[in-house]
């Protein structure tokens, strides 16, 4: 990594850094009150749950996740396009680096910022479980956020290649958002639904996985490799869609 | 002329978001058959009127309004500052008030559009698939949603008046929405902030019948026009900080 990439990455950086501060305070905030209110939200609840399965159903399958999903995607925001109507693309063009190097250094810190976020939870539960008298495995908290990580990237890289073709400054966006609903409706009908690994967002929290348990809402076995590798790929195929596009395209 | 520029800058979001809720309707109505067979029983309810409910009223399409809703609060004197285009508008011979009043006139009647698209596509379509719909419940809800909607923009609106960068506000949005969703699932303060998901959809409320996914009995005026004021008070905040405000 040469100090011009380093330049590029700290541009990245500034430019997303408000939102990515306020994601983070949101998420960890979330993931507090969650644990420490979780008395609470049990006695309310209809059922009886154990403190596994609140914390998977309030964390890996409700709120947070879903609390992540749109802010891995408002990640994906921003670029040369949405430069354009400010005026300022012309100045980042100016930068003595090819679009494909600046595409690069954007989609790293993104990834980054998304990784982060992805971890925020496996950190506070097991941290603050002991506070209400509970505990949280360290090791399936990891493991989910790996799973976060890939998941998320795939919506960051989404956002990003629809940010690189769209202009305005939330189509991508709330495109982005509609094509994951008609994914969401497409893997669930025959005969995709027969493969559920096909449903990322399904993946992340490990509903009809084999490395899931949902009797003890826990993820047993090794990490899921094969399908944390599909994702990668499919969030890498974006990025360089992406900068194939912003190479291509004339900012005049 | 002050209406013809709110439209022209809203037009695209509505219209993606209108093209949107309306393809989920016409789709939703039309495919029903192959999606509730395939769907099965774990997501779908036995009868019409429930699957309508699960994919319009408490599912998919009320998911996007609530989103499409607030997206459209986006904008503003804020945002055409960071864009250069600001002075043009506030040289304009008219009170910044009238520009806010406009804009925000412009967001109610395209959220009521929206919020109608449900009442005007299901009931009329479903008689096409010889199903029945009943108008009275689709316009009930294209109530419900309005007003929430109304709420979501007004908020969204407010932060793009207070945030220069739209990224910034709709971040400071979202994650707010959620924070306030935890809070009043988890605490007492759900009697005073009802959670706009649960007055749209009805779910856990005394005027929806869970056994038939129906409305029954009056509408919830109290808490509609608590919501209402609550908008009416972001709304108001937003005016105030943009006409203080140094552009």
């Amino acid at each position: 990594m040469t100090l011009c990439d380093l330049a590029l990455c700290q541009k990245a950086w500034k430019e997303s850094r408000v939102r990515f501060a306020i994601m983070v305070l949101a998420l960890a905030w979330i993931c507090a009150a969650i644990v420490l209110l979780q008395r609470i939200a049990s006695a309310r609840s209809d059922e009886s749950m154990s403190y596994a399965q609140f914390i998977w159903k309030a964390v890996y399958r409700g709120a947070v996740r879903d609390l992540f999903t749109i802010l891995a995607m408002l990640l994906g925001l921003g670029g040369l396009l949405q430069e354009q109507a400010k005026g300022t693309a012309g100045f980042t063009l100016a930068l003595p680096v090819s679009r494909k190097r600046m595409v690069a250094a954007r989609a790293v810190v993104g990834l980054a910022e998304v990784a982060f976020l992805s971890f925020i939870p496996a950190i506070l539960l097991p941290l603050l479980s002991p506070l209400v008298n509970e505990s949280y495995p360290l090791g399936a908290a990891l493991t989910f956020g790996v799973l976060w990580t890939a998941g998320g990237s795939i919506l960051f890289a989404a956002t990003f290649l629809l940010s690189a073709v769209l202009a305005g400054e939330y189509t991508p966006w709330i495109v982005c958002t509609a094509s994951l609903v008609a994914y969401m409706l497409l893997v669930s009908l025959w005969p995709l639904s027969l493969l559920p690994s096909l449903n990322f967002l399904q993946v992340m929290n490990g509903v009809g996985m084999p490395w899931f348990r949902e009797a003890k809402y826990a993820l047993v076995g090794p990490a899921p490799i094969l399908p944390i590798a599909v994702m990668g790929l499919a969030a890498a195929f974006f990025i360089w869609a992406a900068g194939a596009v912003t190479e291509s395209r004339d900012f005049s | 002329m002050l209406w013809f520029k709110a439209w022209r800058e809203s037009r695209p979001r509505f219209l993606i978001c209108a093209g949107i809720v309306a393809a989920i309707c016409i789709l939703g109505v039309l495919l029903e058959g192959p999606a509730r067979e395939q769907l099965g029983s774990r997501l779908v309810p036995n009868s019409y009127v429930g699957y309508v409910y699960r994919l319009t009223y408490a599912g998919t399409v009320r998911g996007l309004f609530s989103l499409f809703a607030s997206v459209l609060g986006l904008g503003g004197l804020q945002r055409e500052r960071g864009l250069g285009t600001a002075a043009f508008t506030l040289i304009l011979p008219v009170t910044r008030f009238r520009l806010i009043l406009v804009r925000v006139g412009m967001g109610i009647v395209q959220i009521g559009a929206i919020s109608l698209l449900p009442a005007a596509i299901i009931p009329a379509l479903s008689r096409v698939t010889h199903q029945v719909y009943p108008l009275s419940q689709a316009l009930q809800f294209s109530l419900l949603w309005f007003v929430c909607g109304i709420a979501g923009f007004a908020a969204w609106f407010l932060a793009s008046t207070l945030f220069g960068s739209d990224f910034t506000a709709v971040t400071v949005c979202v994650a707010s929405g959620f924070l306030l969703g935890v809070a009043s699932q988890l605490s007492s303060l759900g009697a005073y902030l009802p959670s706009g998901n649960y007055v749209m959809s009805g779910f856990k409320m005394s005027y929806l019948d869970p056994q038939t996914d129906l409305l029954t009995g009056a509408l919830p005026w109290r808490i509609l026009l608590q919501i209402s004021l609550q908008a009416a008070i972001l709304m108001a905040l937003a005016v105030r900080v943009t006409e203080k405000r140094d552009f």
